[in-house]
């Protein structure tokens, strides 16, 4: 990252502060909470600050945002850049006036010398100059319990332009000489085109074809007749065999790729310590593709002026993208810039900058600006999704719940939070990477929405069978303080120690840790009609450190908990040879306002630990204190997310 | 841009990588000539060259 305070603050002579950063907004509120974290530090109101994100000609490279990593790496950066501007500002006023810099006060973006009462605005102090200094290696950090705008509700920063309509998405951008791009797709993945007749579509007037080994793409002056001019196009395809839904879960295990392997954790020895416990456990999870369904879909506008390459689009990753878009036209980065507007959501879907490319394919055929938006059907079949996976668990306990072997293995969705924070003397812990038959990539959380669901359901079969109470079992076996007191906190506000199962209402907790974060969840269900599960209350409380905007964080906590709901009861991609069966929201259920359950959260504040993030680590909890709901009511362990797309079974475990 | 990315990055990056593209685009023929011509070394022999030898140095 720069040194220089100029790449991320100007200040103009109007006393106008720009922050220039590489992440992006995406609805998880960041352009809110980093100007809180320039405005503690620089000491101006937060309405004085533009943030420019995700602008590949005008912001710092940057990695992306995913993973959880704005809060804990871009905040430290800016409130580092931000209190050296500060300093800065201070130094060349004291200069200025020939006084000691200790004698001046810094306040609501001005300088002052309470003994001369003299006062000058950063503004006019620079004339809008470039703060020249390199970000000290110890900055002047206010600390957080002194924090005044830091860790206050400060509204969203264009919150009224999102409810009104009034914010331009990617799909909502135009330009005066556009023309709208429509995709020929293949008819199932992996697909090759063997024939290709596009003349009745080259006769409709205005229209523009691209064709491009498999690549066959239409533009016309408007969407409409795009539509009417791909839908003219004759093409045949070959579709080699996939694999289906009914056959995902062997091919997963059968299909490991050995030379992706990395080396398992092992810790003791599981088999010795198996033959010596009370109680063994050995049994299977599984989890389905699902989509990621953002409200927005991918869009891009692409515009070449020469060998000059400008596209807007919605990622998650401006400079991952631009650099995706010279590899593709054979041009240098420095020839593509990559704007980001305020995105329509991403869940970890858009890192990848497929729309981008297309738009600027068929723009650079045209040599026209091109605008291309994905249809749902197109969103839910050609992005990629979360994958599914295969989690196998052998387990040993002694009577009094000590657990004493933890063997886990994970086939395909991936490692993160597949480490148990419980105590265990003997483990054996491995991720078997597989050639994935479908398109997979990033999701909220990755893998660590699997693994705590395999391993906190998992948990609550251990606790049953040594016949101890869920929470106690979990807290006899954990010594981490921060995950003990989230786990504590949730259950003394859901009134654990209190519930009353019955045949319609099961209670459930779950919890782990995750980014940084801690988290622990308590879930109530109901059991209509014996096989409709509702999901009733849900109580959720999450450590991430010091809390930056509390509004923003129960947003961002309350938002994965909703999104946790789908890929724990009901959401699947349904696929066979290589297409997808239900691309369609009327196909693929989302959770609905109906589903949504009442939901209280706890911010634990941890003023004394370091800021992490909260965009993942909520929505881990969910499905596994639901699952273990639903066992308490009814006696059915749900083992396979998502669990009741059908309703419940009656099948008992 | 591998100075940018220390190692925590770069395990998260791993992570979040997503399964292949989903277009590959043939060079045009314009294209594939101006590629080629970044690529042309341009070389030049005389004809008594003189060459160092082997074993005599300073060191």
């Amino acid at each position: 990252m720069p040194k220089d305070i100029a790449a991320w603050i100007h200040i103009s002579e109007n006393n106008a502060v720009t922050v220039f950063t590489g992440k992006v907004e995406m609805g998880q509120n960041i352009r809110t909470s980093l100007a809180q974290q320039v405005a503690e530090e620089l000491h101006v109101p937060v309405a004085s600050i533009a943030m420019i994100m995700g602008d590949t000609d005008r912001t710092p490279w940057d990695a992306g945002t995913f993973g959880s990593r704005t809060t804990p790496t871009m905040g430290p950066q800016l409130r580092a850049a931000a209190a050296s501007a500060r300093d800065l500002l201070v130094a060349t006023a004291a200069q200025q006036w020939k006084v000691s810099p200790t004698a001046l006060s810094a306040a609501d973006g001005r300088i002052t010398d309470s003994k001369s009462r003299q006062s000058i605005t950063y503004g006019q102090l620079m004339h809008g100059q470039q703060l020249v200094k390199l970000i000290e290696s110890a900055p002047p950090l206010t600390p957080v319990v002194d924090w005044k705008i830091a860790g206050t509700p400060v509204p969203k920063v264009d919150g009224r332009a999102f409810v009104t309509g009034r914010h331009k998405y990617s799909a909502d951008l135009s330009h005066p000489d556009m023309l709208f791009g429509k995709v020929l797709r293949p008819s199932g993945f992996k697909a090759t085109l063997t024939s290709l007749d596009t003349k009745a579509a080259e006769s409709i007037p205005g229209v523009i074809v691209v064709h491009d080994g498999d690549f066959v793409a239409v533009a016309a002056a408007d969407s409409a007749t795009a539509e009417r001019a791909l839908r003219a196009i004759k093409a045949k395809w070959s579709v080699p065999p996939q694999p289906s839904n009914a056959d995902l879960f062997s091919y997963l295990k059968d299909h490991v790729t050995a030379s992706r392997r990395d080396e398992p954790h092992i810790v003791g020895s599981v088999d010795r310590a198996l033959s010596d416990a009370d109680v063994k456990l050995s049994q299977t999870y599984t989890v389905q593709y699902i989509a990621h369904a953002p409200l927005e879909p991918r869009a891009a506008l692409a515009e070449w002026q020469g060998d000059k390459l400008t596209v807007y689009t919605g990622t998650q990753r401006p400079f991952a993208v631009r650099d995706e878009l010279a590899d593709a036209f054979h041009i240098s980065s420095d020839k593509v810039r990559v704007l980001v507007p305020d995105t329509g959501s991403a869940y970890g879907g858009k890192h990848t900058g497929d729309a981008a490319v297309e738009a600027a394919r068929i723009a650079k055929a045209a040599g026209k600006p091109v605008k291309l938006v994905w249809t749902r059907e197109e969103e839910f079949t050609w992005a990629y999704f979360r994958p599914a996976g295969v989690i196998d668990i052998r387990s040993g306990a002694h009577k009094d719940g000590t657990i004493v072997a933890w063997e886990f293995h994970n086939y395909n969705s991936g490692p993160a939070g597949i480490g148990t924070p419980y105590n265990v003397a003997n483990q054996k812990i491995e991720f078997h990477p597989v050639d994935s038959p479908l398109r997979q990539g990033s999701y909220r959380s990755l893998a660590a929405a699997a693994n705590h669901f395999a391993r906190e359901s998992h948990m609550d079969e251990l606790a049953h069978a040594v016949a101890m109470d869920s929470l106690d079992f979990r807290l006899k076996n954990l010594d981490d303080d921060r995950l003990r007191a989230v786990f504590q906190a949730a259950a003394d506000k859901f009134g654990w120690r209190n519930r009353k199962p019955s045949a319609t209402r099961g209670f459930g907790i779950a919890g782990g840790f995750e980014k940084g974060g801690y988290v622990a969840t308590c879930a109530e269900v109901e059991i209509v009609g014996g096989q409709n599960v509702h999901i009733r209350r849900v109580v959720e409380a999450f450590d991430c450190g010091p809390v930056i905007n509390p509004n923003g964080l129960r947003n961002q906590i309350m938002g994965g908990i909703v999104q946790g709901i789908g890929g724990a009861l009901f959401e699947a991609i349904r696929f066979s040879n290589g297409r997808i069966l239900n691309p369609y929201f009327s196909e693929y259920r989302v959770p609905r306002f109906a589903d949504a359950p009442e939901i209280e959260i706890i911010l634990m504040d941890r003023r004394d630990k370091p800021p992490m993030g909260a965009g993942e680590t909520p929505l881990i909890g969910l499905a596994p204190a639901v699952g273990n709901a639903i066992f308490s009511a009814t006696g059915i362990r749900l083992r396979s997310l998502p669990m009741v797309p059908n309703g419940l079974p009656s099948k008992r475990a | 841009m591998n100075n940018h990315i220390d190692h925590d990055l770069e395990q998260a990056l791993i992570q979040h990588e997503v399964d292949g593209r989903l277009h590959w685009f043939e060079l045009d023929r314009r294209d594939f000539f101006k590629m080629l011509g970044c690529g042309v070394v341009v070389c030049l022999c005389t004809r008594d060259a003189l060459s160092q030898e082997s074993g005599r140095g300073f060191w």
